[in-house]
């Protein structure tokens, strides 16, 4: 009996001991409380005035989020009792000294652990961004599928201006705002993974997001008769009063890690859907029959585009295009019954044609004016190559703007919406 | 007592695909691209396919001997003197390797999660949890590494799988990469992954079928199952530039899982699965150090040795001066040249068993292995 005891009391004892071992398992060195953190949720980066770097955060105040409170804070304001974020600029020579700085005047860690987006100057970009990004990529805190953008104005001034109106929580309204791509496609996915990976890769060059604040850089839009396109502009251009004062339209077109230049909503939606990332998005093609009438067409992805590529020794690489694509009629203007047999073939040619002659101009201007294939036509071109050696003196970034590129779409309209036709109006 | 319990083929086989799998969550993959650009893949399919045949005269010597570890083995082929030599390589294979992950999973606990902590601190909570797991035995080792495998393979092919939306098929050409010599030769050495199959050699006698041919190339299989299409995963993911940059690919994998607002950030779903590799890694390397040096001195107890082993393995990953260093030794000596111990010395025993064997049938005396 004695001896059942004693066993016993080692098992207890040994069971004891074990869960005392957990107790410093949790972190002895180097705990962090999650709220002694102050989680910076958009980093904005820029040329300094007085230093090398002019650093913007803007870190969430969970206290303000509880409550729903809504709006921006100021420019290094203390985030009072309805904001529920802080923002603060610092100017530092590097990235993380900068960090370092901001804790100078913010009394919990700065981490970059929630990071929603990046925000690089259009200004910074020109000069090359790899000596930004190869260091946050060592930083254990920073994510490689953080958004990643190029804003057309300061972004100290683009991140204070970045205030949520439906969304209580910062972290929210920003990525709903950098994922509304998916179905408006006037902006690049644009994660730091994807531009990262472009960047070091000889077969595409990379494009990023770009952001401007409204109104910033107006442009005189008169379409006359026929309107004017919707996808013509740029971030910070756009044709509109109200709303939030952040737009996201267009694309940054880097050759390596520098801009060289930008390209608008709609050449996006088209280097989209070249590229094989196309999801969703609205195009409004002029009525066939009647000019200053259009037929808004609803447009999917139906699959990756076909890409075939041919590069004869010491000539000029030939690429053709094949972009398949599903339509839904969301709107007739002129009342002309397109839905009748016969009449979804006149709209679809018509589209492929418009398609085709924009595409055409687009690759021209990537060809001769970024002199960068930012869409993956070099990803075929590989499979020419037995070895990555061989791949190498290809040298197809070089060989990209000689390169022959006929693209064909070929849409096929599926549906047709709530009408099956269009009565006319009586007595006009 | 040098007794150890008994443990079936599969209990001993999920002992060895536990220790081989370890180095697909550090730097490994990032230096087979260096070596294969965008077939380093197939380097591993390579390494997988040579380490299978090289672990079979292992296989076929061990089958003449039923019931004794390589160490008896050995000794009966060659003599004390010229074993003891065998037994020293072995050994050094088995601390060297076990220092080296000890160093690099500390230094990576280090990196990832806990900045502020010691690298000591880091190391004594694995050595410890090591010492316990090989002073319970191999029996319980190999159970525990049954018990964990099936949620181990699982949370292997979610994190492969995941990142899927990140895919890019694209990187994976040129298909030929380096270029079929240098595949081969690449893959050849990189057998050394596979070389933890010898623990299956020294742990035989614990074996309640005497055979490891099966266990053995299970092991092996799985591993080619688990690495193969590891390598693959990461490198539809990142292109060779990016790839070759980084010191944990498969953490980086696991870190890029995103699927909208509410699927993301779920590396901490996946860190067990790196804390418990690491931990079966060192306890199968400390068990296996210690059991060499009990049967090559013939001693009756094996426990005594775990404290002072583990000391020896903490000394030797404090070696190399800095993380880079850790990693270069990891890479390009130990598993580059790890065959040799591994596959080279057991089937120079089975050549010598062989020879033995002819000799005394010639002789009309009994046959190999008979005692």
């Amino acid at each position: 009996m004695p001896v059942v005891v004693k066993n016993q009391a080692v098992r207890y004892g040994a069971v004891f001991l074990l869960l005392a071992v957990l107790l410093p398992l949790s972190g002895c060195w180097g705990y962090q409380e999650v709220d002694d953190s102050a989680y910076v949720l958009i980093l904005g980066v820029d040329r300094g005035r007085e230093n090398l770097l002019s650093l913007t955060a803007q870190i969430a105040v969970p206290r303000a989020m509880g409550g729903g409170a809504m709006g921006g804070g100021g420019g290094g304001g203390g985030g009072g009792n309805q904001k529920s974020t802080l923002n603060i600029t610092v100017e530092a020579r590097t990235i993380f000294t900068g960090l370092d700085l901001m804790n100078a005047s913010v009394e919990r860690r700065v981490s970059l652990k929630h990071l929603k987006v990046l925000i690089f100057s259009a200004e910074l970009a020109g000069g090359g961004l790899e000596r930004y990004l190869a260091p946050l990529l060592r930083y254990p805190e920073f994510r490689r599928n953080t958004f990643v953008a190029v804003s057309r104005d300061k972004p100290q001034k683009l991140i204070e201006r970045i205030q949520p109106i439906m969304e209580a929580n910062p972290a929210k309204y920003i990525e709903l705002l950098v994922t509304s791509q998916s179905y408006i496609g006037f902006s690049p996915y644009s994660q730091v993974h994807h531009f990262y990976n472009d960047m070091k890769s000889a077969s595409v060059q990379p494009v990023m997001m770009l952001l401007g604040i409204a109104g910033s850089q107006p442009v005189h839009a008169r379409g006359g008769a026929g309107g004017f396109n919707e996808g013509g502009f740029l971030a910070g251009q756009l044709p509109r009063k109200g709303g939030g004062d952040i737009e996201m339209i267009g694309a940054a077109v880097f050759r390596g890690d520098r801009l060289v230049g930008e390209i608008n909503g709609e050449e996006t939606v088209l280097m989209n859907m070249l590229k094989g990332q196309f999801k969703e998005s609205l195009f409004a093609l002029s009525d066939p029959a009647r000019p200053g009438y259009f037929v808004t067409l609803r447009l999917l992805a139906q699959s990756k585009p076909q890409v075939d590529l041919t590069w004869q020794r010491g000539g000029a690489p030939e690429i053709r295009v094949g972009v398949p694509l599903e339509a839904e009629i969301t709107s007739i203007q002129s009342g002309d019954n397109y839905e009748r047999p016969g009449g979804l073939p006149r709209l679809e040619e018509a589209f492929n044609r418009e398609m085709e002659r924009k595409a055409a101009d687009l690759i021209y201007k990537t060809q001769e004016e970024f002199q960068a294939d930012i869409f993956g036509f070099g990803f075929r071109a590989r499979r020419l190559a037995a070895t990555w050696p061989q791949w190498r003196r290809m040298d197809w970034l070089s060989a990209y703007p000689e390169a022959a590129v006929n693209v064909r779409f070929n849409v096929h309209i599926r549906r047709i919406g709530l009408l099956r036709e269009t009565s006319p109006v009586e007595g006009r | 007592m040098r007794s150890e319990g008994r443990v079936d083929g599969r209990e001993a086989a999920t002992l060895v695909l536990a220790a081989t799998v370890t180095e697909a969550f550090l730097t490994f993959p990032a230096a087979l691209v260096d070596e294969g650009y965008t077939a380093a893949w197939m380097i591993l399919l390579v390494a997988v396919l040579t380490g299978a045949l090289a672990f079979l005269p292992m296989a076929a010597l061990m089958e003449k001997f039923p019931g004794k570890s390589i160490v008896e083995v050995g000794e009966e082929l060659l003599g004390p003197w010229l074993n003891s030599l065998f037994v020293l390589a072995y050994l050094a294979f088995f601390l060297v390797t076990t220092a080296s992950i000890l160093r690099q999973y500390a230094e990576r606990t280090v990196t990832v999660t806990v900045p502020q902590l010691p690298i000591s601190a880091a190391m004594i909570a694995l050595l410890v949890g090591a010492a316990v797991a090989s002073s319970l035995g191999l029996e319980a080792m190999a159970r525990s590494a049954r018990l964990m495998l099936y949620f181990n393979l699982a949370v292997v092919f979610l994190v492969m799988v995941l990142p899927y939306p990140f895919w890019n098929p694209a990187y994976l050409f040129p298909l030929w990469g380096a270029g079929m010599q240098k595949i081969l030769t690449a893959g050849l050495l990189r057998s050394s992954v596979m070389g933890e199959v010898l623990l299956l050699a020294l742990i035989l006698p614990a074996l309640k079928q005497p055979f490891i041919r099966g266990p053995g190339l299970w092991s092996i299989l799985v591993a080619g199952l688990v690495l193969v299409p590891g390598q693959l995963a990461l490198q539809v993911t990142f292109p060779v530039p990016v790839l070759r940059e980084m010191i944990l690919p498969s953490f980086e994998l696991s870190k890029l899982i995103y699927f909208g607002r509410f699927v993301q950030r779920l590396e901490p779903v996946f860190m067990p699965l790196w804390a418990v590799t690491g931990l079966f890694k060192v306890s199968i390397g400390l068990y296996a150090c210690s059991a060499l040096i009990t049967r090559a001195l013939k001693l009756p107890y094996r426990r005594p040795f775990t404290l002072p082993l583990a000391i020896i393995i903490m000394a030797l990953a404090f070696i190399p001066a800095n993380v880079t260093e850790a990693v270069w030794v990891d890479l390009y000596v130990v598993h580059r040249y790890a065959w040799l111990p591994a596959f080279v010395l057991p089937a120079l025993l089975w050549a010598a068993a062989l020879f033995r064997g002819k000799k005394t049938a010639s002789g009309g005396g009994a046959g190999a292995g008979g005692g």
